[in-house]
């Protein structure tokens, strides 16, 4: 029988299997005798033999040439006893009868054994098929796994398959390639000592194999080229089979599969950590070197004020003392900003930041921010138009502030003095767009993203901005959190900078409330 | 000459530092500092020296700030200035709600503060006195005719509105968190609909011709309320 499903290497077949086609032979020479019986009536004795031969070619074809042959002998008994006389004895009296068992027997054999053959083949090629289709089917899976663990489940999917039960996979500690895996220690006693074999010799141990003992499991090496990746613990279906020296190669060859599935994923994952750590140590240098230049700067000012007014605060005029407690002033205050910044980066870095939405109005929120940003925007024109239509946004008022406070801080950085700077605010299309237009410069195309990232400024010509690099990294992320967009482009006067914060607009809530247009 | 009795504040805060700066630009504006460093010393100090507002930082050692506010309102009816960082909005939604007047979000300037301070020692005397209307800064709320004339010009206002105005004018200087406010003008089942409030509010701040950005009645606190510039 040819099966298309189940695993390909399989324990050996047990007995009942193996007298199935013995059965089907009873049976067919069963049939054949209730025909022939039928047929008696009507036919000439000697071509009821051909009935019975049509059996036997059946089972030969069927089942392969012992099973033919023995329904050939049965078919000969039960055509001698019933269908040839003397009836109901097994004496044969005519040549005839002893040339039918002779081409019965010849019939049997030659028919099953080249039925046998072509089985065998058929047999052979559908295994190699499945098995080629199953190391194709792995190495597709092991390729877009994306990780080590996907490659291991990969893996025992595929080990599973080949040999109908999963395998128990053991992967050295990252940091001790060459200790055996730990894991192998919580196995039975003859287990761990098979597998510790098979990973010291890098050569299958335990059940089945040559160096077995009382382990449950075959313990096979997974070898690459550069060396042992782990171990894989294989266990049969039915737990109680041999392995053949072909059942090995199959084992191993899935083996040497795996080991090169599993290394690469675990070359992969080494290539990313370095990455991310050669990442993170850039950002954590730019975040050391913008904390020490933002947060000396303006306590070198700060400080310099104070021990100036503390020590010759006698002997300055007035107006210098004004000018710099001032000082002191502004630079504390942009230190606050920059603490506040920080903070802000570290919720969102750190994914720490929960939205606490809330219906808002938007020249609410724009006004708010305008007016805890007016020490910087003294010295420019500052308009805001809210376009008709506007309606209440659903968001964390408190955090879009910051992001409009950030905006107008870098607009005020860019500006020329006396400069304006407009904010406007229109929705259309299910979404709130606040543009933040300035008279400055303006953004290069190149910069238009990158502004956003975190520590880039993009230098206007003289060293007068000083900013912390953070400001609009942190209104993409917050912006972000609220299912926005921003983004830089150029100001109407097709010079300056506009930065455009585009929000989505909900729904608002049914409106039960009788009280328009109820005048007291 | 004698000087007349300087009114007394309670400095509740266990940065030495901010203690300082407060006792000296306090005094400066007339005013008696008590200090306490801790909870404890706190409402201990309420109790007996009976100040006539307390300076409370919301993020103090052992008892903290919250706890001090609910306290000292099971008898105390002392004015109450939280000081609280940004960021926790709802932290100075909490302490209003258990009782705090205001809150002044650190850093702050001390113009600030002594701004706040004065309007809840002024809102002490006055709150009493004027149950019949409020008349400040060109705005005029008579709470019987329920007449509102800004610079002399009468406003129309709905009924909510005008709830809402009259609700922020018998508090004038203090925070009123969103809360409060649906509570008292729509009813206890209408706490969570600030859509409502916001509409109304919009409206109201149009009639009265205020400008967000630089509010001359009505200011935002965002996230957490509105008051009436005091």
């Amino acid at each position: 029988m040819i099966e298309d499903e189940g695993p390909l290497i399989r324990a050996a077949t047990p007995v009942w299997r193996r007298a199935v086609p013995y059965v089907w032979g009873l049976g067919a020479v069963a049939a054949a005798g209730g025909i022939a019986y039928g047929l008696e009536k009507v036919l000439p004795l000697p071509n009821l033999s051909l009935v019975f031969l049509s059996a036997v070619l059946l089972v030969a074809m069927r089942f392969g040439a012992l099973p033919a042959i023995y329904a050939g002998l049965l078919s000969f008994a039960i055509y001698n006893f019933f269908f040839t006389p003397p009836y109901f004895t097994f004496f044969v009296t005519h040549e005839a009868d002893s040339l039918t068992l002779a081409f019965f027997l010849l019939v049997a054999a030659l028919t099953g054994n080249v039925v046998g053959r072509a089985r065998s083949q058929l047999l052979t090629s559908r295994v190699s098929e499945r098995r080629a289709s199953m190391l194709y089917d792995f190495s597709r899976k092991a390729a877009a796994a994306t990780g080590l663990d996907e490659v291991i489940g990969a893996v025992k999917d595929h080990v599973a398959a080949a040999i109908g039960a999963e395998p128990l996979v053991f992967l050295p500690a990252p940091g001790n390639p060459n200790d055996p895996p730990a894991a192998i220690a919580d196995l039975p006693p003859a287990d761990a000592a098979a597998a510790a074999l098979a990973w010291r010799d890098g050569i299958p141990a335990g059940r089945a194999a040559r160096a077995g003992s009382g382990a449950s499991r075959l313990y096979m090496p997974l070898r690459t080229a550069r060396g042992r990746v782990g171990l894989l613990g294989v266990v049969f279906a039915d737990g109680r089979a041999a392995v053949t020296a072909e059942q090995e190669d199959l084992l191993r060859a899935v083996a040497d599969q795996a080991a090169v599935a599993i290394e690469r994923a675990q070359l992969a994952a080494a290539a990313e950590d370095a990455r991310l750590l050669s990442e993170t140590e850039t950002l954590r240098a730019a975040l050391l070197s913008s904390v020490s230049h933002d947060l000396r700067t303006p306590l070198v000012s700060i400080i310099g004020s104070a021990t100036t007014l503390s020590e010759v605060g006698e002997a300055i005029t007035a107006a210098e003392r004004g000018e710099l407690v001032g000082t002191i002033l502004q630079e504390s205050q942009r230190l606050n900003r920059f603490v506040q910044n920080l903070l802000d980066m570290t919720r969102l870095g750190y994914g720490g930041l929960s939205l606490r939405r809330d219906w808002a109005d938007l020249e609410d929120v724009i006004g708010h921010a305008v007016s805890a940003s007016r020490d910087i925007l003294a010295p420019f024109s500052v308009r805001v138009e809210i376009g008709p239509g506007v309606p209440l946004v659903f968001v964390d008022p408190v955090l879009i502030e910051q992001v409009f406070v950030n905006i107008l801080d870098n607009a005020a950085k860019y500006s020329p003095p006396g400069g304006a700077i407009a904010i406007r605010a229109d929705a259309s299309g299910g979404r709130v767009a606040i543009r933040f237009a300035d008279q400055g410069p303006g953004i290069p195309p190149e910069d238009r993203e990158r502004i956003f990232d975190m520590f880039t400024r993009v230098r206007a010509g003289d060293s007068r901005v000083a900013g912390t690099g953070l400001g609009l990294a942190i209104c993409r992320g917050l912006v972000a959190a609220h299912g926005g967009v921003i983004a830089a482009g150029t100001a109407p006067d097709g010079k300056g900078a506009e930065i455009v914060v585009s929000l989505p607009l909900t729904p608002p809530p049914p409106d039960d409330d009788a009280d328009e247009g109820d005048p007291i | 000459m004698t000087e007349p009795a300087r009114q007394r504040i309670l400095v509740v805060d266990d940065e030495a530092q901010i203690r300082k700066f407060l006792r000296i630009s306090l005094f400066a504006h007339g005013y008696e500092v008590i200090e306490a460093p801790r909870g404890e010393d706190a409402l201990r100090k309420l109790a007996e020296e009976s100040p006539d507002l307390m300076v409370l930082d919301l993020g103090l050692p052992g008892i903290d700030g919250q706890t001090v506010i609910r306290r000292a309102r099971e008898w105390s009816s002392v004015p109450i200035l939280v000081l609280s960082v940004r960021a926790d909005e709802t932290d100075k939604v909490e302490a209003l709600e258990h009782g705090a007047n205001d809150y002044v979000t650190k850093p702050f300037g001390i113009a600030e503060l002594i701004a706040r301070v004065r309007v809840l020692l002024r809102g002490r005397s006055e709150a009493a006195a004027d149950e019949t209307g409020y008349d400040r800064d060109g705005l005029a709320v008579d709470y019987a005719a329920r007449r509102v004339t800004v610079d002399g010009r009468e406003i129309r206002l709905t009924r909510k509105e005008f709830d809402l105005l009259r609700l922020l004018a018998r508090n004038p200087g203090k925070v009123l968190t969103h809360e409060t406010l649906l509570r008292e003008v729509w009813g206890p089942a209408y706490v969570t609909e600030t859509h409502y409030l916001r509409v109304h509010l919009g409206h109201l701040r149009q009639k009265l011709g205020d400008d967000p950005a630089c509010p001359r009645f009505i200011a935002t606190e965002p996230g957490v309320g509105y008051r009436l510039a005091g």
